[in-house]
């Protein structure tokens, strides 16, 4: 019985496809779209700025002698803001801006600073050269003020004007991983969500007012829990060997560590799995009508919750997050995906348990109310 | 003999609607029992409660002498089922299929083996075995469903329609294979639209319409229970009026119609109905060309029975 409902389950081919080819292909088209960005960012040139200083004020002076440091700790590797700095007149910044032999230009005079950035330079590197700016322009006039009212403190503060010079961090992932890994983790717990197909076809199989095999079923002497349980494991022993194949395909192929935890994962693995299982039994009792309806119809809540949890557009749990948190804490693929995110990144544990034990509830609810609806041997009508 | 299936004052409701209303009918062991009755007569219902399916309101079931409940899991193991829509995977081939559903009853592996193999051969479809369902033809998975449903041996099959929409080769080969089983010693309870089926198989039948039965027994027994024994029909060019109405008044008849040269009359029960008929039109200088009188089938005895209007409207 176990291995002929194995059988059936790696040969329906809509599940196997849902379940396991859709997020392999989707995998590798975000690694070809995706993939190098992250070496590429890491071998990017330090950002060229060219720099006129006209006038010889404290102000002009001390900007100058900052971006002095920040050059130099760039280059004794004591920090990670890369800075070319190049000081020139400012009749010089259209011909270098035309040569591309610079990405952006401070103007600094009386007082005041001016950026000339041109627009194909306008994201990271203008982020960049606007904090430096805005932050020093920002302590100079503390300075300045401390200064009127306290001159003995010059010293002091002029000497954590330049600590305290801080800059927009561009790379978003913390933990030193591509911010396109959450596009990896994501299509895996997708993969996973579509394994509720697995508990559609289980209740196909065994409810003999769902199809005529399972009154076939049904009818036949086999223990209703025995019956149960060799379909239930077998979905779940098929669904999480799909789901351990992407993670290793992430791992091997693509390059990107998911196997940090390997007895976290797998744990990880089964109990989503079953959870999408258990899931799939209780929408096949929810939606009326044959096999593929009711396929289709929980496709569309499963898209809905996917679309949620940020697989298409990564900033949707930010934005759930601003304006309804609440629905990021319960909402199973949120879930499941801040689960493997954690598991793979490590470098917080956050709310992993957390996550964890809302799992674990929600796959023994879930299975218990399964095996309720599915123990049920006569009925209403057939 | 011993009764199989003995079914008692059955009832079943759907809401409102009364599926069942004191069904009794028994089986017999080692006999073919026709089912037969309108859509939504109750035929499918009824198999459904004796097989423990539904749930129903009042009554006792009783199969082999044990109340048939959903858990009788030693009475199940005795029963076969061949339902009326082709109920195997598509993804599985044609032995796997049998080995599927043979494996729900025999644990033993070798002993499986010997039963598919016999199952696939009994309804010839041993070249099939690597095929799967989809590229059987219709009168080859109809065989296959068989095959599913009398692989572990069972000692009652419930057929329910098993020959719809195949052609006449292959629904002869499954009604041989059904009196094959019965000479095996099976009792079969077989449900079908089809009356010339059922009139060749059934050692007794029943009748149901409206959740009754309204009539069983054998068929000879059923055809003597309506009132019209013989259609006869003669061909007699030019036949007056007055002699129709006098065939009309004569002991027996039911009705009397004439057109196109064919006179056609209904009769009931009686040993001279032809003779008196021809007599009294060579009586009146008739000369008759063709004359012939065919006994009521199984169909007549149905439609008389449960009347002429259509019930899926």
């Amino acid at each position: 019985m176990f291995l002929n409902s194995v059988k059936l389950l790696v040969r329906r081919k809509q599940a196997i496809f849902w379940a396991a080819i859709f997020p392999l292909v989707l995998m590798v088209l975000f690694y070809f779209c995706f993939g190098s960005i992250n070496e590429q960012e890491n071998c990017i040139d330090a950002r060229k700025i060219a720099v006129s200083i006209e006038g010889d004020s404290m102000y002009e002076k001390n900007f100058k002698e900052l971006l002095t440091t920040l050059n130099d700790q760039y280059k004794n590797g004591e920090s990670d803001l890369d800075l070319d700095v190049t000081y020139c007149d400012s009749d010089k910044f259209k011909e270098l801006f035309d040569k591309e032999e610079i990405e952006a230009a401070y103007k600094v005079t009386d007082g005041k600073i001016e950026i000339l950035l041109p627009a194909r330079y306008k994201s990271a590197t203008g982020m960049i050269v606007r904090q430096i700016a805005d932050t020093y322009h920002v302590k100079y006039s503390i300075i300045e003020d401390a200064i009127s009212k306290d001159p003995t403190k010059i010293m002091e503060i002029a000497d954590k004007v330049q600590e305290n010079v801080s800059y927009i961090e561009v790379d978003e992932a913390s933990s030193g991983k591509d911010p396109y890994f959450w596009y990896f983790i994501s299509t895996v717990v997708m993969g996973i969500m579509f394994n509720y197909m697995a508990g559609i076809y289980i209740v196909n199989n065994l409810r003999a007012n769902a199809s005529y095999e399972g009154m076939r079923i049904a009818l036949s002497p086999e223990s209703k829990f025995k019956l149960i349980a060799c379909n239930f494991f077998a979905a779940l022993l098929v669904n999480s060997l799909i789901s351990m194949g992407h993670l290793a395909i992430i791992e091997f192929v693509f390059g990107k560590s998911v196997f940090a935890k390997p007895g976290l994962i797998i744990v990880a693995v089964v109990l989503s799995n079953a959870f999408s299982i258990s899931l799939g039994i209780i929408l096949a009792f929810f939606f009326k009508g044959n096999v593929e309806t009711k396929v289709n119809k929980s496709l569309g809540i499963i898209m809905v919750m996917e679309f949620l949890s940020g697989e298409f557009i990564a900033d949707i749990p930010g934005t759930i997050e601003k304006y309804c948190p609440i629905l990021n804490r319960v909402l199973p693929s949120t879930v499941i995906k801040m689960i493997f995110y954690r598991l793979t990144t490590w470098d917080e544990v956050g709310d992993l348990y957390i996550n964890f034990a809302k799992l674990a509830v929600a796959v023994v609810i879930m299975l218990v109310v399964s095996a309720m609806l599915l123990r049920s041997e006569s009925y209403e009508s057939v | 003999m011993a009764e199989v299936i003995k079914v008692e004052n059955l009832v079943k409701k759907y809401k409102e609607i009364v599926a069942l209303e004191h069904l009794t009918l028994s089986v017999n062991e080692g006999e073919i029992f026709g089912l037969l009755g309108p859509n939504g007569s109750g035929k499918s219902t009824a198999i459904n409660c004796i097989l423990s399916l539904l749930k129903y309101d009042k009554g006792d079931i009783k199969v082999f002498g044990k109340k048939m409940e959903p858990k009788s899991y030693d009475l199940k193991r005795l029963i076969g089922v061949v339902p009326q829509e082709v109920a195997v995977y598509e993804d599985l081939t044609v032995q796997e299929n049998v080995d599927f559903f043979c494996g729900l009853y025999i644990k033993d592996k070798e002993t499986r083996k010997k039963y598919v193999d016999e199952a696939i051969k009994f309804v010839e479809l041993d070249d099939f075995r690597k095929f799967k369902p989809k590229k059987l033809s219709g009168g080859l998975k109809r065989r296959l469903n068989i095959a599913c449903g009398i692989a572990h041996k069972p000692k009652l099959i419930f057929f329910d329609e098993p020959t719809v929409a195949v052609d006449p080769q292959s629904r002869n080969k499954i009604l041989d294979n059904i009196e094959e089983l019965q000479r095996m010693g099976c009792t079969i309870v077989y449900t079908s639209h089809y009356m010339e089926e059922v009139e060749r198989l059934a050692t007794r039948l029943a009748i149901i319409d409206k959740g009754q039965v309204i009539a069983s027994g054998t068929v000879d027994e059923l055809k003597k229970m309506i009132k019209k024994n013989e259609l006869i029909t003669i061909e007699v060019p030019g036949v007056a009026e007055e002699v129709i109405e006098k065939i009309e008044a004569m002991k027996n008849i039911f009705s009397v119609d004439y057109k196109e040269s064919t006179l056609k009359v209904e009769a009931g029960e009686g040993k001279h109905n032809v003779v008196d008929i021809i007599n009294l039109l060579q009586d009146n200088g008739y000369k008759m060309q063709k004359i012939f009188s065919v006994q009521p089938t199984l169909n007549d005895v149905f439609l008389e029975l449960t009347g002429k209007e259509l019930r899926d409207e």
